[in-house]
């Protein structure tokens, strides 16, 4: 019983905060950190930050660190509880947008606002990187961030998946 | 990497419900670190489903809905090849993969997080998955990077987000207003 109504809780953070997340998740993880750790005392800030830290260098979308949330309290139903309730209110928006969006095609306008927030978006992508870039501790990570650049822009063939283990190795022998 | 097709080269017929999946479970097992530029690298450059502008289309559209931005560019893209089903199947192959994965990796992690090794092995990882994710928004860049304004317009973006730390929605709304405007003045 306690366990359904710590699944209806979360399921509501997290309806809630789905409308909030505009851009990203990471400005909302204090909401977060309040609900698990301050007001229910559901698990230590160590393994909050840890989960947070495990999802980003684990493949997939990095919002899955709510599934861990999530699987921390209530096992693998709290980890499809938090997910759902953080996509589906986005879900059914975005299936709004795009069948709005592909009414206006022909409209002149659409081209016009388009154009306009391009530079935008990209401008947002850039500040996300600038946010990632926070946890870099010193002048290595900057120097090997710096050539990974270099190797993604020059030799684009190579296959990224080549360049991010060669970073692991690096890491490991630079201990970084 | 593929060149990304330009505008001359036709893209590839409409992928099926199943061909969606697979794509999706394939961008979510092997995104490092961000999964938008994997997205970008297989459904553009890739399978050629879309063109570098329609994606960074989408992706504009995207940002300014609520939700993580990269499962509402999954969901935009599935339902406009699928409709509803489509979306699903984006969205399932997005997530069902690496969630499974983080499952296991989890329980792995509980037992090795404290080898220091593994730690700085993330750590390299994460480093060049964040420089992955620069030369993915300058190739997001190219079309504009020639106007002198838009250049401007992206770099005021993005210090007011980095650097004086405004809301992503309030960035949207004040530049996105000022390219409105200038786009429909022609400047861009």
């Amino acid at each position: 019983m306690k366990s359904d109504s710590l699944l209806f809780d979360m399921a509501f953070l997290y309806v809630t905060l789905s409308f909030l997340c505009i851009g990203g998740t990471i400005p909302l993880v204090p909401d977060m950190h309040r609900f698990f750790v301050d007001s229910r005392g559901l698990m230590s800030t160590n393994e909050f930050a840890g989960y947070i830290a495990l999802a980003q260098a684990a493949p997939g979308p990095n919002i899955l660190y709510v599934a861990l949330f999530g699987y921390h309290v209530a096992g693998i139903p709290g980890a499809l509880t938090t997910l759902l309730a953080i996509s589906a209110a986005p879900f059914v928006m975005v299936i709004l947008v795009a069948k709005f969006f592909a009414r206006v095609h022909a409209n002149p306008w659409r081209e016009i606002i388009l154009c306009g927030l391009a530079p935008v978006t990209v401008g947002l992508m850039l500040a996300g990187c600038a946010l990632l870039t926070q946890s870099f501790r010193g002048a290595i990570e900057w120097a090997i961030a710096a050539l990974a650049l270099a190797i993604f822009l020059l030799r684009p063939k190579l296959h990224p998946l080549l360049v991010i283990g060669a970073g692991a190795v690096l890491g490991v022998g630079l201990q970084l | 990497m593929t060149e990304a097709p330009d505008e001359k080269i036709e893209v590839r017929p409409i992928p099926n419900k199943r061909e969606l999946f697979m794509a999706f479970l394939k961008i979510g097992v092997s995104a490092f670190g961000g999964a938008l530029p994997w997205v970008h690298r297989i459904i553009v450059e890739e399978r050629r489903w879309l063109h570098e502008r329609d994606f960074n289309e989408i992706l504009t559209v995207c940002q300014a809905v609520p939700g993580p931005n990269v499962v509402n560019t999954s969901v935009f893209i599935g339902a406009r090849f699928r409709g509803i089903a489509g979306a699903l199947a984006a969205f399932a192959g997005l997530i069902g993969g690496p969630l499974v994965l983080l499952l296991v990796l989890n329980e792995l992690y509980q037992h090795f997080s404290h080898i220091a090794q593994v730690k700085s092995a993330l750590k390299g990882m994460s480093v060049v998955a964040t420089a992955y994710f620069v030369a993915m928004a300058l190739k997001m860049a190219k079309p504009f990077r020639k106007n002198a304004l838009a250049v401007l317009l992206c770099v005021a973006a993005a210090c007011l987000s980095a650097f004086l730390h405004w809301h992503m929605a309030f960035v949207l709304l004040a530049c996105g207003a000022i390219g409105v405007a200038l786009s429909k003045a022609g400047k861009l």
